[in-house]
């Protein structure tokens, strides 16, 4: 794993007012028009943008895997000086994999189903003819073949390390002034070949004849050094550094290490390929189907096949969108460990502004296909020019540490007798029978905590925390197995018996949820569709329901007009928009906001925090924020409380949690946050 | 793995023992007199239907009468033909011959259908593609024994080179005809499920990786569009192998062959009841096992089944 | 490595003004004038409609088309070519050709329309009912959709056929077809309704306070039905050409209502001698279903939700 980053810099990609285009319906849409930018050997560079920037566009021609109907259609893109522009599919063969490797955004999509992890794998190595075997340098003996690689690119192979393992421990006993070979003959015959992978090695030392304290001193000592060298993935220089730390000479080190290194097998590679991208029990892995894996463990077997071939430039699109913040981290820190160790250039597309200074040297802003800033990730983001990069920093939670505007406590008339809390939790907890077996399942496990009335509650998870049953349960939609939650003081166990405790609390508590595409019926206009809570309650005639809709839209800061027209004429954050108006047609006092702004581009999602923020202080809403962005949290968040596997992690004021968090997993979360420290 | 196909196995027994039921009860349960409605215009003596009667069991309870003839049914024992030669013979001789055709079809099908359809996904053109897709709804608008008679036609009167009938010359020349002809509906669905299932999987996430990893083309189409393309088109051939076997009633009908099929079909002209209705409950359980062996199939080559939940 | 990177600005000619604005002056496009759209631009849609509606008026108004019976066949008129009397010829029994075409599209579009309609109103229904309560009850017509889902349509039809004394009523055909013709469109709508269910504006419905009826009828039931629809008319040309294949069977329509099936299958006879007998019912026979099945065809590409968002 060690080579050597290259001195100089060397311009390894040269891209110069590159233009793409695609056609959509015989109409030509300009994805990337002149983008100039230069990728130096070793160089982490960043693209940030919004969807539809042509980020991902202009990453994808860099390999002519540009989708669908989308061709260059200007420019130059030079590749260690090499024009690649108009080249054909089949030098593209050649540079993908092994000059240029991709990870891929979505880990759920890009493993094929049908193949084991370990051969696709595989099929990277294979593909870019990566001399793993050493056969190639086997048949320069003949005189026919160039060397591929030098000698230090030699891995450890399954076989080498036992053999490297039992030579040590002979050493060692040696040292101890036992008589190896009398030892050894003790030994019996079947364990003494892989002597240091097994399990009793101490009680098999022992019966040879050695002490039990030199016994166990030597079994620690060769299970510390069988956990320091990776199969596949340590070369001989690794293993010498690591048997010198072990105590050996030098000259013997080097001598072992020669005699023994001698190439690894495919699997050994693959397995050692894993293992770099942070795999654990690579090998056994690497026997397993993608639908085996978590997103987590898929994006590192992406990680692994991007780097396999050691390409120059590896190409991270938006590598963890899909995964949650702390996964997110710990996979980014491994892309930018490994690809900082191997040399290789990295061209990591975002939309986190956060995220790209964090992990780049280099940053690249985009916007409707053009570059509007770039430069040194600090310097751009500490002293952002443009007004398009100002704003989207303003923007980004993550950047910003304080709550959108003061808390709007001040507004609700207290001479109306209401309880304070608008929602209590008491002990809740929710099982879920796991399929195909007798086990239940806790998904909320035991959790007590209020929501207080014209305040912002925000639950923070990852995947599989809880909190969206906890929001299911909080809308009525399942019943909890023990505990019990409070609605104004009032049980919901009996609102839900009762058909007009139901329908009251129906029109007080309204959801809006995470997909716009999703959250409205198709075939409604979205007159129809703001008014329809309104048709269900049998609130008002037609001719005051349409006057509402029309008072509806102009809160959500749309034109009436719109009310003819149907959900998919509109973008996501318009159709969200019109979720809120929907949710608010009845005057309800709390809305529940199910990841509301997650799928949100980012300056999209700041116009309706702040739309929801208004509407907070105008008309005194109670919010409960059901997500998984600490950082969104920070900006909107009264109260804030934490959960992880169902259960309550901490829970407190937003700021102190911010300032003191207590819990090591909050700690997490917070530190997971991008580009939080930078500024 | 090993419990997959036990669940697939146990799953199976409803629906045989549903099916034959409902066959049954359908055909014998029907308002008015089953054995007269068997001799249709003709009805023999009321002694001679007594007779009749007691050998179906009709004399027993409704359940009595199924569980005697998922009996028979199970046991391959379905009475005598009119002519008094036993209906499990009838089959063991008349099925090898169905059994030919109806693999020689599927030959076609997985030739032509899942060839065709291979191109016409990986290919670009567009006039090309809509020719081929226009050609698949002509063939699949035309009744089989149009297609046979129309052929015959052409391939045997007009232009002699292909037999017109079968009759008992049952080889690979003389099958030619009546196999494409039985193959044509179930190939033009072929065509389309594979080329758009490969259109599909050219544009899917897994495909780009490949190609990003530095795979070339062919081994691109070859190791992953077509691998996982081709899983729903296994299912689907043999999910068709229903309409196959309806379709040789006809095929063979019109092409003068000794199969199963042909034994339905003079059985229902003869007005041979219970003979209709063994052969066909023999044609479903032949294909609800046929399915069942593409479903383990299936498993076998999609992981995701093998060891996934049931 | 950072200090030599060039801090490149670009002029400020972006509009950044607005955020996510409504550009109001946008045509007006709901999903059915969408789909409207599409299906006017497309020529199948049209040639396939003007077609049915040629055929729908030989079904109704024959006498519209032809005043000859195509019933009276005396033997003396057998096999004639085609002349001003008979200008398709006529057949082996001495019928007028063009007579039996146009009067063989009634029984034909009856059969295929009414089985298609009762057939995709029994299905939706179960469909439906085993989609949205899920639990027993899915369980129970499920299994039963997986019954007569495994007996080959053609094969079922068949068995039940021959039970029927010969009549020359298309209610036998329809009745038997109906038997099996449920299950496809069940499946269908089982699928769509579960698919539709899991929607998130289902859910938001239900925590408005929809009632499960006005889920089932407002929201459920409009979304799921599109697939339906284009499949239900697809399979109107599937039951012609069944229809017809029972007929050539000889268990079809009796010999006293004319079938373009019966007529194909009697032609085989003069096949060689006079192919134009046979090609005529068969050319008619073809040209409706695919008139159908472009129909289907056209209405599926235009409410294909994939492909548009």
């Amino acid at each position: 794993m060690s080579k050597i980053i290259p001195e100089a810099s060397e311009t390894l990609l040269d891209v110069q007012n590159l233009s793409i285009d695609f056609d959509v319906d015989k109409r030509k849409v300009h994805a990337v028009q002149g983008v100039s930018f230069t990728v130096e050997a070793g160089q982490k560079v960043a693209i940030v943008g919004e969807s539809g920037s042509g980020k991902s566009t202009t990453a994808h021609s860099l390999i002519n895997l540009l989708p669908g109907s989308g061709h260059v259609t200007g420019g130059s893109i030079k590749l260690e000086g090499r024009e690649m522009v108009g080249e054909s599919e089949k030098t593209f063969v050649q540079i993908r994999g092994k000059k240029i490797g991709l990870v891929p955004q979505d880990p759920m999509s890009n493993l094929n189903p049908v193949y084991k992890i370990g051969k696709q794998i595989g099929e990277a190595l294979d593909a870019n003819n990566v001399d793993v075997d050493h056969d190639i340098v086997q048949k320069v003996v003949d005189g026919k073949l160039e060397i591929q690689h030098s000698d230090d690119e030699l891995f450890l192979g399954r076989n080498a390390r036992r053999k490297i393992e039992n030579e040590v421990l002979k050493i060692w006993l040696a040292e101890a002034k036992y008589n190896v070979d009398e030892i050894m003959q003790k030994v019996p015959k079947e364990s003494q070949d892989n002597l240091s992978l097994r399990k009793d090695l101490f009680n098999i030392l022992v019966a040879a004849g050695v002490s039990e304290e030199n016994a166990s001193d030597i079994h620690s000592r060769i299970v510390k050094l069988h956990k320091s060298m990776t199969v596949g993935s340590s070369i001989r220089i690794d293993v010498i550094h690591t048997l010198q730390k072990f105590g050996i000479s030098e000259s013997k080190a080097t001598q072992i290490a020669h005699e023994h290194i001698k190439g690894s097998e495919k699997v050994d590679r693959i397995a050692g390929l894993l293992a770099e991208a942070g795999l654990v029990h690579a090998g056994q892995r690497a026997k397993q189907y993608p639908h085996e894996f978590s997103g987590g463990m898929r994006q590192r077997a992406l990680i692994a096949m991007g780097l396999a071939a050691r390409p120059r430039l590896l190409i991270a699109d938006e590598p963890t969108s899909a995964l949650d913040v702390t996964v997110q981290k710990r996979i980014l820190d491994r892309i930018n460990r490994l690809t900082s160790t191997l040399g290789v250039a990295v061209l990591f597309i975002t939309h986190d502004l956060g995220l790209a200074a964090e992990y780049s040297d280099k940053l690249i802003v985009m916007h409707k296909g053009r570059i509007v800033e770039s430069g040194a990730s600090l310097e751009v983001l500490r002293n952002p020019k443009h007004p398009y990069t100002k704003k989207l920093m303003n923007a980004a939670p993550s950047l910003n540490a304080t709550r959108m505007i003061s808390e709007s406590t001040s507004q609700i008339d207290k001479s109306i007798q209401k309880s304070f809390n608008v929602f209590e939790f008491e002990n809740l907890t929710k099982e879920f029978k796991l399929p195909g077996t007798k086990k239940n399942f806790k998904a909320v496990d035991d959790i007590t905590f209020a929501v207080q009335r014209g305040k912002t509650t925000a639950i923070v998870g990852e995947s599989g925390s809880g909190k969206s049953t906890v929001a299911n349960m909080a809308l009525g939609l399942l019943k909890p197995t023990s505990g019990r939650i409070l609605f104004e003081s009032t049980n919901m166990d009996e609102i839900m018996k009762s058909k007009k405790l139901s329908k009251d609390f129906r029109m007080k508590v309204q959801p809006v949820f995470q997909n716009p595409y999703g959250s409205l019926d198709p075939l409604y206009s979205l007159g129809r569709a703001i008014a329809e809570p309104m048709e269900i309650h049998g609130v008002g005639n037609s001719k005051s329901r349409t006057a509402r809709v029309k008072e509806l839209l102009e809160l959500v800061q749309l034109p009436s007009s719109i009310m003819t027209r149907y959900p998919n004429e509109l973008s996501g954050g318009q159709r969200q928009r019109i979720a809120i108006a929907r949710a608010l047609a009845l005057n309800s006092e709390l809305i529940l906001l199910d990841e509301a702004v997650s799928a949100l581009d980012v300056l999209v999602q700041e116009q309706i925090l702040h739309l929801l923020n208004n509407l907070q202080k105008e008309l005194g809403l109670t919010y409960l924020f059901i997500t998984h962005d600490l950082a969104v949290v920070n900006i909107v968040a009264d109260e804030v409380v934490v959960m992880e596997s169902g259960k309550l992690v901490e829970t407190g004021k937003t700021a102190d949690i911010f300032k003191n968090p207590k819990q090591e997993y909050t700690k997490n979360l917070l530190e997971a946050i991008p580009g939080r420290n930078l500024i | 793995m090993a419990r997959y196909i036990g669940l697939r196995i146990l799953q199976t027994i409803p629906v045989i023992i549903g099916t034959t039921f409902l066959i049954y009860a359908l055909v014998f349960a029907m308002p008015g007199d089953p054995v007269r409605a068997m001799f249709g215009n003709h009805p023999p003596s009321e002694a001679a239907m007594a007779v009749i009667r007691h050998e179906f069991h009709l004399d027993e309870p409704f359940i009595m009468q199924y569980l005697h003839f998922l009996y028979g049914a199970l046991t391959f024992d379905f009475g005598k033909t009119f002519q008094g030669r036993a209906v499990s013979d009838v089959i063991a001789t008349s099925l090898p011959i169905t059994a030919q055709l109806a693999f020689l079809a599927i030959f076609f099908e997985i030739l032509i259908g899942v060839g065709l359809g291979i191109i016409v996904g990986v290919k670009k053109g567009k006039i090309f593609d809509n020719f081929i897709l226009m050609s698949t709804l002509v063939i699949i608008s035309i009744p089989t024994f149009v297609l046979g008679f129309v052929c015959q036609f052409l391939f045997g009167v007009k232009m002699r080179i292909l037999p017109t009938t079968v009759g008992n010359y049952v080889d690979l020349y003389h099958m030619l005809m009546p196999a494409l002809i039985l193959a044509g509906v179930s190939v033009s669905y072929v065509i389309r499920l594979t080329r758009s299932q490969v259109r599909d999987n050219m544009n899917a996430d897994y495909v780009r990786t490949a190609r990003a990893k530095g795979l070339d083309n062919k081994t691109v189409i070859l190791k992953h569009v077509l691998r996982n393309s081709l899983l729903p088109v296994i299912t689907y051939i043999g999910a068709d192998l229903g309409a196959l076997m309806g379709g040789a009633v006809v095929t063979e009908a019109v092409f003068n062959i000794n199969g199963i099929g042909h034994q339905l079909y003079s059985a229902i002209a003869k007005g041979e009841g219970t003979l209709v209705v063994s052969l066909v409950t023999v044609l479903v359980m032949i294909y609800i096992i046929a399915n069942l062996i593409v479903d383990v199939l299936y498993a076998v080559l999609d992981p995701r089944i093998r060891y996934g939940k049931s | 490595m950072a200090s030599n990177i060039e801090h490149f600005v670009a002029d400020y000619d972006t509009d950044l003004s607005q955020v996510d604005e409504f550009h109001t002056e946008k045509e007006v496009t709901g999903l059915f004038r969408e789909a409207l759209a599409i299906i006017i631009k497309n020529p199948l849609f049209w040639i396939s409609s003007v077609i049915i509606l040629i055929l729908g008026s030989m079904a109704l108004f024959p006498g519209l088309w032809t005043s000859t019976d195509p019933l009276y066949c005396p033997i003396g008129d057998s096999n004639l070519p085609a002349s001003s009397a008979h200008i398709l010829g006529t057949t082996l029994q001495g019928c007028d050709v063009y007579a039996r075409v146009i009067d063989g599209a009634k029984p034909s579009l009856a059969i295929g329309i009414m089985t298609t309609i009762i057939g995709t109103a029994i299905g939706v229904l179960i469909g439906t009912l085993a989609g949205f309560f899920g639990g027993v009850l899915d369980s129970i017509l499920s299994r039963l959709i997986d019954i007569f889902y495994a007996i080959p349509f053609i094969l079922a039809a068949v068995a039940v056929l021959q039970l029927f004394e010969s009549s020359d009523s298309i209610w036998k055909v329809i009745f038997t077809l109906s038997i099996f013709a449920w299950v496809g469109p069940a499946r269908l709508m089982r699928s769509a309704v579960l698919s539709v269910k899991q929607q998130e504006f289902i859910t938001a419905s239900v925590s408005l306070g929809a009632t499960n009826k006005r889920n089932m009828f407002f929201h459920i039931l409009p979304n799921a039905i599109s697939p339906v629809i284009s499949t239900a008319t697809i399979n109107i040309g599937a039951f012609i050409v069944a229809e017809s294949t029972l007929s050539f069977l000889g268990l079809g329509l009796g010999s006293n209502t004319v079938s373009w099936g019966q007529d194909i299958a009697n032609a085989r006879d003069i096949l060689v001698t006079t192919p134009s007998v046979l090609l005529w019912p068969s050319l008619f026979l073809a040209v409706t279903t695919l008139s159908f099945i472009f129909l289907g065809d056209a209405i599926r590409e235009a409410l294909d939700p994939k492909g548009r968002r």
